[in-house]
């Protein structure tokens, strides 16, 4: 560990970000010391908030040059002071994936996307070609060239956002949370790329918190907590903090490849009701046939699903598989082509989303997206003020709910947009909740949040099951999904891959201990 | 070394869109390669505006039409004459509008007079020389509007952001062009979205006054400007991360070079200029 020129120096970072709409000024970093060598692949990990993202930002001189707070302390990136150099002049030596891929795309297709970053370093022509053929050939995305970016799935966009930051050949690459947005295959995929970039000698930085796939390659942990660093060594040794994965290599990726293999091997089967329960499903799908107007070729083909009160069901399926189409079926957001979706014994389709959601709550993805009242206490009250609810019944019931999301911590009258993106997407889950409606369907719920929240989260749909609600999640995270789920429904290609109950839990009554040991895990 | 590959990453969804926006949705860049694909966008750039300022000069009926027929040409000639034509559909109420008027008051009034009255001030008079006279107008209008389309049909931003580089024209003002005319998808997409998910919530936008009621408009409007914010600033985070700056000069990988079809269209222009001129002679209408 001891080379004499370091690729990143960290002394005494401190970060502190202005005062918020809701009249907080939140420590993100405090007095940070690391010092990171060249050709190390560290990961850094920590629950939300804990100054992951914040930390990746004054890799490059993002702070202090383009976001607003107070900095003290010195970072050096490659011998240089981030204070006396701008953002730009660190592009060619740091290169930086962004958590979400379609803010960071910029042009129209793959290959002018490569290009741009090298256009604007001022190389000759012919310099550009060769490196955007080196590049092309080193992520493998050929098959990718001339495609127009909007037709690309997110973990398409990934490749290319991180090809668009490789062929500018920097000696350090950066990453924040490149694994939140996609599935487990698509996972494996990346650490292999990033395993693969090291091994060329590139200084690989990624913050994460899903760290199962992360943990086979990495040379170094480092964990961090509240702004400050945790703990920091070699995989395995490091002690996890309260909330990280217990033992993530074991327990992430053995049940995910339980969950896999169990798909495997459990063909096309749909289940009745769960045993010990009135056979009357909550909603039904009925050979639901959907094609995008415009689109040749059918997204959904043929569901048939029956979903049942006090059950969570979980579905999963990669990236553009269908899930979010299929969800948006359920509330009348659209209608089938073909087939027909019924609530209880009622078709949906003579009714409105907004009759409907009486019945069923929606949570959509990106969900923070949809925060706009001045106080917590009148967001969470916009939808059941909808729905023509008392103004006592509005009270009850939001108090209930503040308490349940984990929200009691914050000043109910603070605005919305004021809060980090772990609450809003709290705020906007018991925006719905307040609901209080039969059937509760949640897309993605776990984006963003850590293996603390996330327990508090699986408890938090246990508790909605217990009250016989109907619950349908749909989520990439695999850990997750198998930690809360009663029954698992894989979609593969707009048709059901797979359709299983757990049997190890009885839908009744007491659930295993493994459960019980994730609520007391916080 | 060899990296993992994702053979089948799955499509994502394709054209979720309203079908109100599914029209306009013609007069996009249709790739291809054809004569007019294969034109250097500047060399596009002059022939539109060259046939515009034609189309202007020009006012008998004989001239516009044979330049509409020009146009006509170049589409089927790019495989495109089927697009060309629903797109001009899209200006077909205008088309109307304009022979009608023009046959009411127009400039030049000569020959068999088929209605004439006075209203007030207005004096509407169907003249022969006035029906073609419109319907020469109507021409103008389809020509300018359809090299136009016939541009945007052919050219990519992208070749159009760089022939505007290769124009000189600074870096800044040719990338914000050329992002602005790309984010209307991004734009449209995010307020789906938000529209969804206030649905979802149990607003009321499938019926009843949207803009009755200030929250209705509040909860699509704060999440939208919300997010767009969002999108703005986090772009420009990511641009100086990959070394955006103004006023430096940016090369370019793609070279345009002018080659024969170039060269070829020019021919063609000045051609099309004389035939006109020489029609003009000869008919005077």
């Amino acid at each position: 560990m001891t080379n004499p020129d370091p690729a990143v120096i960290i002394r005494d970072l401190s970060f502190r970000y202005p005062t918020t709409l809701s009249g907080r000024s939140v420590t993100a970093l405090n007095h940070v010391n690391l010092t990171i060598y060249p050709g190390e692949f560290t990961l850094i990990t920590g629950p939300s908030g804990s100054g992951k993202s914040t930390l990746a930002r004054c890799l490059n001189g993002l702070i202090p040059h383009a976001t607003k707070g107070t900095m003290e302390g010195t970072v050096i990136v490659k011998g240089r002071n981030t204070r006396d150099y701008d953002v730009p002049e660190f592009a060619p030596q740091v290169g930086m994936v962004f958590q979400d891929p379609g803010y960071q795309l910029v042009t129209g297709d793959v290959e002018s996307e490569i290009a741009f970053g090298l256009e604007i370093q001022n190389l000759p022509e012919q310099e550009i070609r060769a490196r955007l053929d080196r590049t092309v050939d080193l992520l493998h995305i050929g098959h990718l060239m001339g495609r127009p970016i909007g037709d690309l799935s997110w973990g398409e966009r990934q490749r290319v956002a991180i090809a668009s930051v490789i062929a500018i050949q920097p000696s350090i690459l950066v990453m924040d949370e490149p694994f939140s947005g996609i599935d487990a295959s698509a996972a494996q995929n990346l650490a292999g790329l990033l395993a693969g970039l090291k091994s060329l000698g590139t200084t690989v930085i990624v913050f994460e918190h899903r760290t199962a796939f992360l943990l086979p390659v990495t040379d170094r942990v480092i964990v961090m907590q509240a702004g400050t660093v945790l703990s920091d060594g070699k995989p395995g040794l490091s002690q996890p903090p309260p909330g990280m994965e217990s033992n993530p290599s074991e327990k992430g990726s053995s049940s995910a490849a339980k969950i896999l293999s169990a798909r495997e091997n459990s063909p096309h089967v749909i289940p009745g009701p769960p045993c010990g329960q009135t056979p009357a499903p909550s909603l039904s799908l009925r050979d639901v046939y959907y094609r995008y107007p415009g689109a040749r070729t059918f997204v959904l083909e043929g569901i048939t699903l029956d979903f049942y009160p006090g059950e969570l069901t979980v579905i999963t399926g990669a990236n553009g598989s269908g899930k979010t189409t299929l969800l948006k079926h359920c509330n009348g957001l659209l209608h089938p082509d073909r087939g027909s979706v019924l609530l209880g014994t009622e078709p949906l389709a003579q009714k409105t989303v907004a009759a409907t959601a009486r019945a069923v709550g929606l949570l959509n993805q990106h969900a923070d997206y949809q925060l706009f009242e001045s106080t917590i206490t009148e967001e969470l009250a916009f939808g059941p003020r909808n729905l023509g609810k008392t103004e006592e019944e509005i009270k009850k019931i939001t108090k209930d709910v503040r308490h349940r999301c984990s929200l009691d911590h914050i000043d109910p009258s603070t605005p919305p947009l004021g809060l980090s993106g772990g609450e809003k997407q709290r705020v906007a889950l018991a925006g719905i909740l307040t609901m209080d409606t039969p059937v509760i369907i949640l897309d993605e719920p776990t984006f963003g949040l850590d293996q603390d929240l996330k327990n508090t989260f699986t408890g938090f749909l246990r508790g909605l099951c217990d009250a016989k609600k109907t619950v349908i999640v749909a989520t990439h995270d695999e850990e997750f999904g198998t930690a809360c789920g009663d029954r698992f429904i894989r979609i593969a290609a707009g048709r059901i891959g797979a359709d299983y109950r757990d049997t190890s839990r009885s839908v009744s009554g007491a659930y295993p201990d493994k459960r019980v040991a994730d609520h007391k895990g916080r | 070394m060899n990296f993992p590959v994702n053979p089948e990453e799955p499509q994502p969804d394709k054209g979720r869109k309203p079908k109100k926006l599914r029209r306009l949705e013609i007069l996009r860049f249709s790739p291809g390669d054809s004569f007019l694909h294969r034109l250097d966008p500047r060399t596009k750039l002059l022939a539109l505006v060259i046939v515009s300022v034609v189309s202007l000069l020009f006012s008998t009926l004989a001239a516009l039409v044979l330049l509409f027929f020009f146009e006509l040409l170049l589409a089927v000639t790019s495989g495109l004459a089927k697009k060309f034509l629903r797109a001009l559909t899209l200006i077909l109420p205008l088309f109307i509008l304009v022979i009608v008027l023009d046959s009411f008051f127009s400039k030049a009034s000569s020959g068999p007079v088929y209605f004439s009255a006075q209203i007030g001030f207005l004096h509407p008079e169907v003249t022969l020389a006035g029906v073609i006279f419109a319907i020469a107008m109507g021409f103008r209008l389809l020509t300018l509007a359809g090299i136009s389309f016939l541009f945007i049909m052919t050219t990519s931003h992208d070749d159009f952001i760089r022939s505007l580089k290769n124009m000189r024209v600074p870096p800044t003002l040719s990338f914000s062009l050329g992002y602005a005319l790309r984010s209307t998808t991004s734009l449209t997409e995010d307020t789906r979205q938000i529209m969804d998910a206030q649905r979802s919530r149990g607003l009321e936008l499938d019926r009843g006054n949207a803009i009755k009621n200030r929250n209705k408009l509040a909860a699509l409007f704060i999440p939208v400007t919300v997010s767009l914010l969002k999108r703005s600033k986090n772009t420009a985070d990511a641009m100086q991360a990959r070394g955006f700056r103004q006023s430096m000069p940016h090369s370019c990988y793609k070279s345009q070079t002018f080659g024969r079809p170039d060269a070829l269209m020019g021919i063609i222009l000045v051609v099309l200029i004389m035939i006109l001129l020489v029609t003009n002679w000869f008919f005077s209408l």
